[in-house]
């Protein structure tokens, strides 16, 4: 009779314990970070862009609207270790948060650093450093019309040259562009205006700087089969005929950080959902905390243009 | 032209210096089924010296001296003493007797060099008697489960045969069956190996200090022999389990000139499970796993000098499932019958053809040709079949996709065994291999359409090695192996080498201890992209390339040995390894994107292991097994992952260890338990979720708003919990009048710890925010199965 019990407990605890799913596991490292988010640019204004992270184990996937971090201490440092206090404004709306803290009307200098310091109570102080990438100068750009394009019936294929000065060492550079462009049509007596707003689309010749996870219609790319002075990215992008267009072309010389970035941010926005593809590490140069200080530096050319048929 | 001409010099030396010599050589066998042992100690007690059995049973043994007293030892067989007074060249073959149980001795069937004497290092040759005895999973025995077992081996995840060695990744061992290397060892999704123990005759697993006839991996060596069939009697073994049985018949052809061996094994749930599904879908629809295989061989002995091998191996898994319906066709009146199908199914095909020729009392030779496939096939089918109820017209829809990949290799091979006296052991020889790749193709077809295909072509691409070492003696407590293996690699147009020094050297602290030392280098020229490590099908197999580079290795390592009293043995080997050009898929990579070239998602690094291993090992008596331990670290550093920074490699396991036990309590039952216990494996885990610049920062070039972006530490970042587990297994023995027969009763898992398999994060709706989850693959399972040998 025990042999009966003693097999029937047993049998009960296989079954019992075959039947337990999973286990929950505790994951360290879930207390919320200070984020920051800033772009340095040769403009006026320099905004920095404060929120705080959460936990993975905290909230659900769509829940993309992050607690903003109010009332912080934000200041920029200068190369000479001159400080500059960021003021803080509140544009925010039902379900539209805007609010950022800023600094205007400061002159921010070619291959000068900087760097953005923020204190907020229950956060350790972050910082982070950027060095404002000097300008490079498109030197030329050469547009070589290609005929009309296989997939669309108002547009031709251009392929587009720009040349510019690579210097010495590792630089990263991003080209983007937008075309404008406005008609008068005239039909049955109606006079009507037409505007006509596109993205470049740039497509690069070269497979190599080919990223199809960007998220914006850029090129990003780097410089190691750049030839110095003798340096161009080709690529190719449609332009619809029978109108008056301008299309600004714009050499970004990015820095680091800005390249990295983007090199990962974008991919892993690009793999979300796939799992059966490697995890991305998004860059990340704030110390302390969480996101990222870039900084890029752009000449544009405008190129004034009509395709006929 | 003068490096030939400095090795017939070398050579003449030899044989001019042992020319007034004699020579005694011959094979050893088991006296009971004629099969040939390896590694028997042959020792002179005369002269103090001796020699061992090679892969083929063979020895030499050459001397000044006139009188011998040779003494054959080889555990778990009667010892053979002979006295001789030589006046020339002898031949001897001698049969030794597997020993009674009443001697209190358990067959093992292992080689009886003390490991105090060999210049091996990081050498295990696996016990196969224990195999069999040892608690199993599902009842079914597996090779690669036991020597996971062993300090310096770690298993992947939970359950899986994966071996990761010495820090090395799966792809860096060499898997050797009958000289042939198997590219992919295991069923089952990687749960059992391909090798059915029933059909084994040795297994050895060598760590490090590769002696030079070794190459083409970095990590291990798996020298799988098997049984050559009865030579003297026809015999039989099999069992049946839970999920598989299997059979193995051997026997004379011709009575000890020409065996066979035939083994065949089956897995049978979709057998099981097949009327159960049809009859709870109406017939409609059916699912199955199964895998087979097969292992066959026979040898054939010409004469004294010659003996010829023809073995093989086949073996397959298929999963599949079908779907058929009948329908109306609503809007033609008609009947649309629908089949739709799909499945994966992967397999090994082997052959090796091997001679082995005596040239003269201390040259023994060994030419293969060998022949070796790996396939995966992935597919799909859907088929519609419209029939109109007037007209009686007929009408075709169909679709097939398909997946293939795979490797093929052809090989001629050529290795000599020289022997000019007891003080050395001269090896050289040679291999040409012809690769065929076929890394991942996607074929697509529909109706009468032209078929399209996506993905890699074919390749090809050649590789070659030489060899040459010397096992040998400097005075009495100093032993040297001595050698270089040079190999070769033809890619695409770029054709890469390697020159590997080898040297292994043994120090006699006194008679039943040593030191031992060893460096050694390795080249790789295949790699495999594997994105889990867990043995999946989908794993393929890729040549170096002209961007792809092959992997190399060096390896240090330092040892103590002791051989104590009662069949006791110990050994402590501390070890560092340096690994270049390992591969890894990049950052974002995904396995299934046919469309990327695979050298377009891998990227190159280096990886670094060092640690220390002691294993305490009882092969004789009542009692037998073993504890091992390892203490050990394992990085790896790319520079496009991790942004160039070192970081933990996924079985990085700072301890391991394993305690493996078979007791004899009569001759009619034997108890065995193991008990192992890992430290986590590594994942990665985001930590934090935080908002992307895109969403805040205005861009003219801005496509997507809305966005976050999740923090990782850095790869590998997340330990998970600790791997422990204990087996325990009874076996019920009796004979009866056919034979014997063995009741095995196994239950793995006995206090049925969670042990982790893989890890998710979801959404938990009770709680209302995510959670980390772990899943277990195994709780407790016990399983029964029935052995009979006759």
């Amino acid at each position: 009779m025990k042999i009966k019990y003693f097999i029937l407990n047993l049998a009960s605890y296989i079954v019992l314990v075959s039947c337990e799913q999973f286990i929950e596991v505790e994951l360290p490292g879930q207390e919320p970070r200070m984020v920051l988010n800033a772009l340095l640019e040769p403009s006026d204004t320099l905004k920095v862009f404060l929120t705080k992270s959460r936990g993975v184990l905290e909230g659900r996937d769509y829940e993309y609207e992050f607690d903003l971090v109010e009332g912080a201490d934000v200041y920029l440092k200068d190369q000479e270790g001159q400080i500059f206090p960021l003021g803080y404004i509140d544009r925010s709306r039902p379900y539209e948060t805007d609010a950022f803290y800023y600094l205007s009307g400061h002159e921010f200098l070619d291959d000068q650093t900087y760097e953005i310091v923020a204190e907020k109570e229950k956060f350790p102080i972050i910082s982070s450093k950027q060095k404002l990438p000097n300008k490079i100068k498109i030197k030329s750009i050469d547009m070589i019309n290609l005929g009309p394009t296989g997939g669309s019936e108002d547009h031709n294929l251009f392929e587009v040259k720009v040349k510019f000065d690579d210097p010495p060492g590792r630089d990263y550079y991003e080209i983007s562009g937008r075309i404008y462009g406005s008609d008068i049509l005239v039909s049955e007596g109606d006079t009507s205006l037409h505007f006509y707003s596109s993205d470049l689309y740039p497509q690069p010749v070269n497979p190599v700087y080919q990223k199809d996870f960007l998220m914006r219609n850029v090129l990003l790319f780097d410089d190691i089969l750049l030839k110095g002075s003798e340096s161009e990215m080709v690529f190719r992008t449609s332009i619809r005929r029978n109108i008056d267009l301008e299309v600004t072309i714009g050499l970004s010389h990015v820095s680091e950080s800005y390249y990295l970035f983007y090199d990962t941010a974008d991919l892993q926005q690009y793999n979300r959902g796939d799992f059966l593809s490697q995890p991305v590490l998004v860059y990340n140069n704030v110390t302390n905390g969480l996101g990222i200080f870039k900084s890029r530096n752009t000449d544009q050319w405008v190129i004034k243009m009509r395709v006929g048929d | 032209m003068k490096s030939i001409l400095l090795f017939c010099f070398f050579f003449l030396v030899y044989f001019t210096s042992s020319a007034q010599k004699i020579t005694v050589s011959g094979t050893v066998k088991d006296g009971e089924n004629g099969e040939t042992l390896i590694g028997v100690n042959v020792f002179d007690k005369k002269n103090q010296k001796g020699a061992v059995t090679n892969n083929y049973g063979f020895f030499s043994y050459s001397l000044f001296e006139k009188e011998v007293e040779l003494v054959f030892t080889y555990v778990g067989y009667d010892p053979v003493a002979i006295s001789l007074n030589l006046e020339k060249d002898t031949l001897l073959n001698i049969e030794l007797q597997q020993a009674g149980f009443l001697k209190e001795v358990i067959i093992e069937g292992q080689k009886s060099d003390p490991i105090q004497e060999s210049t091996l290092m990081g050498t295990v040759n696996v016990p196969l008697r224990e195999i069999k005895n040892l608690p199993a999973l599902m009842g079914e025995v597996d090779i690669f489960k036991v020597i996971q077992l062993l300090p310096g081996v770690l298993s992947g995840s939970e359950g899986a045969s994966g071996l990761y060695v010495r820090g090395g990744s799966p792809d860096q061992n060499l898997v050797l069956l009958d000289g042939v290397p198997v590219y992919n060892a295991t069923h089952l999704f990687g749960f059992f190996s391909v090798f059915n123990a029933d059909a084994i005759n040795n297994v050895e697993l060598i760590k490090g200090g590769f002696p030079a006839r070794y190459g083409g991996r970095l990590s291990s060596v798996i020298d799988i022999t098997m049984k050559e069939g009865n030579m003297k009697k026809f015999q039989g073994e099999g069992s049946v389990g839970l999920i598989s049985s299997k059979l193995t018949l051997e026997g004379p052809i011709v009575k000890d000139k020409t065996s066979f061996l035939l083994s065949g094994r089956r897995t049978y749930l979709d057998l099981i499970a097949r009327p159960i599904i049809r009859k709870s879908t109406g017939g409609q629809e059916d699912v199955g796993y199964y895998f087979y295989d097969v292992n066959a061989k026979v040898n054939h002995i010409f004469n004294q000098k010659n003996r010829l091998y023809l073995s093989y191996y086949g073996g397959e898994d298929v999963a599949y499932s079908s779907f058929n319906t009948t329908r109306e066709q609503w809007n033609i009146p008609g009947n649309v019958k629908s089949r739709e199908e799909a499945g994966l199914g992967w397999g090994n095909n082997i052959t090796a053809v091997r001679w082995n020729h005596i040239f003269n009392q201390r040259l023994f030779a060994n030419f293969t040709a060998t022949f070796t496939k790996y396939r995966f096939k992935l597919f799909s089918e859907s088929e519609d079949i419209f029939t109109e109820n007037q007209g009686n017209t007929t009408t075709r829809d169909f679709y097939t996709a398909n997946y293939f990949s795979g490797i093929r290799d052809l090989a001629l091979k050529a290795d000599f065994d020289f022997i000019p006296n007891p003080q050395h052991y001269i090896r050289w020889g040679g291999m040409w291999i012809d690769h065929r790749f076929t890394p991942g193709v996607f074929v697509a077809r529909e109706n009468e359409r032209p078929e399209s295909r996506e993905g890699a072509t074919p390749s090809d691409s050649r590789e070659f090695s030489i060899y040459a070492e010397d096992d040998f003696n400097v005075g009495d407590r100093l032993k040297f192996n001595v050698g270089t293996h040079f190999s070769g690699f033809m890619a695409n147009t770029k054709t890469y080498t390697s020159f590997q020094p080898r040297v292994a050297m043994r120090y006699l602290l006194d008679p039943s201890s040593s030191l031992k030392l060893s460096y050694v280098q390795m080249a790789q020229f295949v790699h495999l992209l594997t994105n889990a490590g867990l043995g999946l099908p989908t794993d393929l197999w890729v040549p170096s390339t002209d961007k792809i580079g092959p992997q190399e290795s060096w390896q240090v390592a330092a040892g103590y040995f002791k051989n104590l009293r009662y069949g006791l043995e110990f050994s402590a080997e501390a070890y560092y390894k340096n690994m270049e050009g390992v591969i890894e898929y990049q950052d974002g990579a995904s396995f299934l994107n046919t469309s990327e070239d695979w050298q377009e998602k891998v990227t190159s690094g280096e990886g670094r292991s060092y640690g220390l291993e002691l294993l305490f090992q009882k092969k004789t008596g009542r009692t037998t097994g073993w504890i091992g331990y390892t203490l050990s670290k394992t990085e790896r550093r790319f520079d496009e992952i991790n942004f160039s920074e070192w970081f933990p490699f996924r079985y990085d396991r700072r301890h391991d260890i394993s305690v493996t036990a078979v007791h004899k309590l009569s001759d009619r039952i034997d108890l065995s338990g193991t008990w192992v216990f890992g430290s986590g494996s590594f994942i990665t885990v985001p930590l934090q979720r935080y908002q992307h610049s895109l969403t805040v920062i205005t861009d003219p070039n801005m496509r997507y708003g809305g966005l976050y972006l999740d923090h990782f530490e850095s790869r590998n970042n997340f330990q998970m919990r600790n791997y422990h587990r204990m087996d325990i297994g009874i076996n019920f023995n009796k004979t009866k009048k056919w034979g014997e027969r063995t009741w095995n009763i196994s239950v793995y898992n006995v206090y049925s710890r969670l042990n982790p398999f893989y890890m998710d994060i979801s959404y938990n709706y009770e709680k209302q925010r995510n959670q980390l989850r772990q899943f277990s693959l195994f709780p407790i399972v016990p399983s029964v199965s029935y052995r009979f040998t006759f």
